[in-house]
């Protein structure tokens, strides 16, 4: 239908959409019938009234049929010329465009720097708690955990629906060992991250031979086992009450408190508990930059070739003399591991922990944050990552809303509903995620290839026409 | 040197040596190897050897078994019977065979020859120790990845050991960054000949088909191999590309048993 209307690309289609329009009325008003048409209400004597409410019926119908008479006329058109346009870029867009990412990644990485300097100062101290911790450090762990997946997911191409669950046995990790052997944040962080990388190599060994959409829902199981023994565990990990007064990280010692010994005291500060939060957030981001770090050196290794030689093509891999078991194994423990270190991080932060935040739904928006950032690229991940989390957030603080739409509006509540909007959008806008170009782990002759590629961008259609007909 | 044709329903394969005699030792052993999926026999009784610095050819219809030989030798099947013997350095090893068979490992050495029975071995053991690099009817290339990386993906191994598997190479240590270089080293020299050199930072998936059937000859030859197998090196390719595919190999010259 798309192909057709952008045929006689000049001539709209009027009859065409009118007709469209039309029975998608009849649709709607089918539908919307017993839903909207018709209400039940109790009066005042406990009986069920049927009520009639044609006029809203009658406003839903008009405005969807309304939607689709412009989306036939308008959108779908724009959307096949824009395809079409896309296809014959797409020849030309494995080139890196990196001429805009030169300046984005410094320009982020100084923004990060100084984000709570900046809260503190237009905020207050007292405001400026709210913006470091909901904005900054939560958008920040959900960073480091989309750049633990991506290893996982981006590089070696394994698809984990369960990668919360490593994430929970590294907040468990830290909340358990911490309060039963008073042991310090900075021992169990890495303790957290070994635990979570051998329970990565445990998932890893039974779903070896597995790919795909096997490999999913194995994963998605193993997530929900790791959630159901945090729950039935009773003895050791309280069940559904959680573990509460985890100890907080200390500043290299010395606690963030009120008391003499304290933080502020010992620097001459006022006490806050913004000093606590702005430590958090530095901590949170020093974990994330060393996991892009390490990312960004693996991939130049063989390690992390030979992850990316097993997304394209396993057999391929095997008779190159690749060991896949081990390349695989170490994918998943590397993957655990940065969300073991996540996970430690969260408890020491919350200070209390419970199954519930380790559920299947914060797989997905892993996933998700993963999938649209473009899988294998750092920024877009980040970028993800910051929409999909300070979305949320912003959501809570939209509360002009409620002047528009009354008191009991709840802007968070349409939160899934604009995911899932933001998704379709983002899978028809740009299919392969926000940042689909791939940087190439080395160059044979780094200057000449890209004065080559820039010819490339102008000259090449051909190479795929010329593709595989063998 | 035998060729085995039997008229099991569907297969039978057949084994022809083109090569001029010469009096060196073989590489390659192949003896009395049999592979059933199930009730069909794809190979029957199968004997031939291939000698070092020869092509040697296996030749036949279509689903003759000519690839499920080759996925026999590479270790991507397991044989039913039969036994698939290499080995290189010092001849004399052959006369540990019938004992290595007895034994019932995998390798015997004698001197600086050595004897793999790859039947026993997992597939990527045979490429990584026997030295037996293959390539594929059907191109499996890493089309995501560029050509250079390609080659260095099939210099796996010898990196992952300079790297100090990964620990020493993520420390920076300027040993792998050597390793690297020559590894890179290689991989231009095979850029080289094969005419491949000009495209090195593109993306193999971009490459036309001739050049992709080059790049995996390339690939499988950085992995330096004792023994190169081509499945159907010149499938897909017009009468032009397959002349000059011949005279790469001609020229190369390795020991190798090749495949039409």
């Amino acid at each position: 239908m798309a192909l057709e209307a952008s045929a006689p690309a000049s001539r709209v289609d009027i009859i065409g959409a009118l007709r469209q329009a039309a029975i998608t009325a009849l649709i709607t008003f089918g539908l919307l019938l017993p839903l909207i048409g018709f209400n039940t209400v109790q009066n005042i004597r406990n009986e069920i009234v049927l009520e009639t409410r044609w006029p809203l019926l009658a406003a839903l119908v008009a405005i969807i049929a309304a939607g689709r008479f412009l989306h036939a006329i308008l959108i779908a058109p724009w959307l096949a010329r824009r395809a079409q346009r896309q296809r014959r870029e797409d020849a030309v867009r494995t080139a890196p465009r990196a001429r805009g990412a030169r300046w984005v990644v410094p320009f982020a990485l100084g923004f990060a720097a100084v984000y709570p300097a900046l809260a503190l100062s237009l905020a207050g101290t007292q405001g400026a708690v709210k913006w470091v911790d909901n904005f900054g450090v939560q958008i920040l762990i959900y960073v480091m955990l989309g750049w633990g997946l991506n290893i996982v997911v981006g590089l070696a191409g394994l698809l984990d629906l369960g990668y919360v669950a490593f994430y929970a046995v590294g907040a468990y990790s830290y909340a358990l060992l911490a309060n039963s052997f008073g042991l310090s944040f900075w021992i169990l962080l890495p303790v957290a991250g070994c635990l979570a990388a051998f329970w990565g190599i445990l998932l890893g060994f039974p779903v070896l031979r597995l790919r795909g959409d096997y490999l999913a829902i194995v994963t998605l199981a193993f997530g929900e086992i790791i959630r159901l023994i945090l729950i039935n565990w009773v003895p050791v990990t309280n069940g559904y009450t959680g573990i509460s007064s985890i100890p907080r990280p200390t500043f290299f010692g010395i606690p963030f408190n009120a008391s003499d010994e304290g933080f502020a005291a010992r620097f001459g500060l006022e006490f806050s508990p913004v000093y606590r939060t702005v430590f958090l957030y530095y901590l949170i981001l020093a974990l994330a930059l060393v996991t892009a770090a390490l990312t960004v050196r693996l991939r130049r290794l063989p390690i992390g070739r030979a992850w990316e030689a097993l997304r394209e093509d396993e057999i391929a891999c095997r008779s190159l003399g690749i060991n896949t078991t081990n390349t695989k194994l170490t994918a998943f423990a590397m993957g655990a591991m940065f969300a073991g270190f996540a996970g430690s991080f969260f408890a020491a932060r919350q200070g209390f922990i419970s199954p519930e935040s380790f559920t299947f739904m914060e797989s997905a928006v892993i996933v998700a944050i993963v999938v649209l950032g473009g899988m294998g690229s750092l920024l877009g991940v980040a970028i993800a990552a910051v929409i999909m989390i300070g979305g949320t957030e912003i959501m809570r603080e939209l509360d002009f809303l409620k002047a528009v739409f009354g008191s009991d509006f709840d802007p968070t509540q349409y939160r899934m509903l604009l995911f899932g909007f933001g998704m379709v959008l983002i899978m028809v806008w740009r299919p392969r995620g926000l940042i689909a170009t791939r940087e190439p782990s080395t160059l044979l002759n780094a200057s000449r290839s890209s004065r080559r590629h820039e010819e490339k961008a102008q000259s090449t259609r051909p190479s795929l026409v010329r593709g595989r007909h063998g | 040197m035998s060729a085995a044709n039997h008229a099991a329903a569907t297969a039978g394969a057949a084994a022809n040596a083109t090569a001029p005699l010469s009096s060196l030792a073989p590489v390659l052993s192949v003896d009395h190897l049999s592979m059933r999926f199930g009730g069909l026999v794809a190979i029957n009784d199968l004997c031939f050897t291939a000698r070092r610095g020869d092509i040697t050819a296996l030749i036949g219809p279509n689903g003759a078994g000519k690839t499920t030989v080759f996925n026999c030798i590479t270790g991507f099947y397991k044989p039913s019977e039969g036994r698939i013997a290499l080995q290189f350095g010092d001849p004399g090893v052959w006369e540990e065979l019938g004992a290595l068979t007895q034994r019932g490992t995998r390798r015997a050495s004698r001197g600086d020859g050595v004897l793999f029975l790859l039947e026993r071995m997992p597939d990527y053991l045979v490429t990584q120790k026997a030295r037996v690099a293959r390539t594929f009817q059907n191109i499996r290339l890493f089309q995501g990845m560029t050509v250079l990386e390609n080659l260095l993906v099939a210099q796996h191994n010898p990196l992952m050991w300079a790297s100090g598997y990964t620990v020493l190479g993520a420390l920076g240590l300027p040993s792998y960054a050597r390793a690297e270089r020559s590894a890179i080293d290689k991989a231009r020299y095979w850029l080289e000949r094969t005419a491949l050199s000009e495209r090195a930072d593109d993306l193999a998936g971009e490459l036309p088909y001739g050049a992709q059937r080059r790049l995996e000859i390339a690939r499988a030859m950085c992995t330096d191999p004792a023994l190169l197998c081509l499945d159907e090196p010149a499938a897909g390719l017009n009468p032009s590309e397959s002349a000059e595919l011949g005279r790469y190999s001609m020229r190369r010259r390795f020991s190798s048993s090749s495949m039409t």
